[in-house]
């Protein structure tokens, strides 16, 4: 796959339902959007009605919650087939899923789990990411998370351990900026070394959002307007990598669409700037 | 496709184990093992695993944490009359419900905000004095409790006496509902 042959998208929103309303009245700010796969998975009724209507009028990328694609036990079938219908019906510029584990040991966890990063997790990664391709006919893009847990005994760090995945699979990266910094300011490391020593050719999409902080640590809360710290990384990133999308993702304290549209300005100005000033 | 080697199926075999371990570990995070040896010893070979892995048990605890808060945000929203009604003690409330109540994944969010209405039913139920706000509280709970209900199924009549009204709802399918106000 030649990753930067895949289209421009923009600056866009990952859609929540309370923005349905004013989603149209903000459209010139609104690239696209990002949708999560699995409120649309067999859509009837409404659904399926908000389903057409989203993708009538804005391109659409479908972003999956839990494929867990780091289970060792392998995928559930039921899940892939929906997530795969889905995909496959909507046709996107490409669709994207989490470096992550959701299920083990017959437990559906209901949160992104951090993966031990060792050759065992990158088989395992391997063959489901093959099971998972083999249903799409899309290209695929992982995202980091935030490393809640850490594992003492890991062969690889977290930049090397992206590096691995995508040389032995063909995906690109959905970089969350904010994951990268939680990470870098919760577990003491420098973002921008991290970053340097990703693939940059494989950096297709960035995420982005405000956390905050407690008990001295950053919460990946989804629930601020995004900080400084945030804005600053997500300018080295866009320097770094001909990044082909952004998506704000908000999900709580969720306010008045119209007070995004100003992070998407925000956003769009940085890839603007980076842009007229190249090697600056 | 080349076979795993002898090593490579071990190590799969491991990961697969601690994988499990900590599932349970954050889901179940505060289960009481009663004296069932099976489930004692299960929860032994977990402990082991995790061991093992060297996880760090402050780390452990502040994710069991990161998942019953969304548990709390996700029922707000599914709830959210009964919450509000709630007030500040929504949290404390759930919190204590917890306790005896787990959730098993996303697809189970539902049933979390129905037992957890169940609960608190039960809990006023058994209030020795009943309280004009208890009742508003009590016809929300009831009320939003179908409406979950109405989401788990493929189709739903129910009949349902709201205060001093009859309702009635009617489901079809996963999204289209028909209620009367």
């Amino acid at each position: 796959m030649n990753w930067s042959e895949l289209p421009e998208m923009g600056v866009g929103i990952g859609y929540r339902e309370p923005f349905l309303s004013k989603l149209f009245d903000c459209r010139d700010s609104i690239d696209f959007l990002e949708i999560t796969a699995d409120h649309y998975f067999e859509p009837i009724g409404s659904k399926a009605a908000e389903l057409d209507l989203l993708a009538n009028n804005f391109p659409l990328i479908p972003h999956g919650l839990a494929m867990s694609l780091g289970s060792a036990e392998g995928l559930d079938a039921t899940y892939l087939k929906l997530y795969a219908d889905l995909v496959n019906r909507l046709k996107p510029a490409w669709c994207s899923e989490h470096i992550a584990f959701t299920r083990a040991g017959g437990i559906d966890i209901g949160h992104l789990t951090p993966l031990p990063k060792t050759d065992a997790t990158l088989r395992v990664l391997h063959d489901n990411i093959a099971r998972l391709q083999d249903a799409i006919q899309t290209p695929l893009i992982l995202e980091n998370i935030t490393d809640t847990i850490r594992y003492p005994t890991e062969s690889y760090d977290g930049a090397e351990f992206l590096g691995e995945l995508c040389d032995r699979n063909d995906v690109g990266l959905l970089l969350d900026v904010t994951n990268l910094f939680i990470n870098s300011a919760n577990h003491r490391f420098d973002p921008v070394e991290f970053l340097h020593r990703l693939p940059k050719d494989r950096i297709v999409q960035l995420h982005f959002v405000g956390g905050y902080i407690e008990d001295g640590l950053w919460v990946d809360s989804h629930s601020r307007a995004t900080q400084d710290e945030i804005w600053e990384l997500l300018d080295r990133v866009v320097r770094f990598a001909e990044v082909k999308g952004m998506i704000l993702e908000r999900d709580e304290n969720i306010p008045d669409l119209q007070e995004l549209t100003t992070e998407l300005e925000h956003a769009r100005t940085i890839v603007e700037r980076v842009r007229a000033t190249p090697g600056a | 496709m080349q076979e795993p080697s002898s090593n490579e199926f071990e190590q799969h075999q491991e990961l697969e184990r601690l994988q499990a371990a900590l599932a349970k570990r954050l889901v179940f995070w505060n289960r009481s093992l009663e004296s069932d040896s099976a489930e004692l010893d299960s929860a032994e070979l977990d402990s082991a695993e995790l061991a093992r892995a060297e996880l760090d048990s402050a780390e452990l605890d502040r994710a069991s944490e990161t998942l019953l808060r969304k548990r709390i945000s996700q029922t707000r929203s599914l709830l959210p009359e009964s919450t509000k009604l709630l007030g500040r003690e929504y949290r404390r409330e759930f919190r204590e419900y917890a306790k005896s109540h787990h959730f098993d994944g996303h697809r189970a969010i539902l049933l979390d905000a129905i037992h957890f209405a169940d609960w608190k039913l039960y809990r006023l139920a058994r209030e020795q004095e009943s309280k004009p706000e208890s009742h508003k509280l009590r016809d929300a709970l009831r009320w939003e409790q179908e409406l979950c209900r109405m989401r788990l199924s493929r189709f739903r009549l129910r009949l349902m006496r709201i205060g001093s009204e009859v309702r009635w709802v009617f489901r079809c399918g996963k999204t289209m509902r028909i209620w009367s106000w």
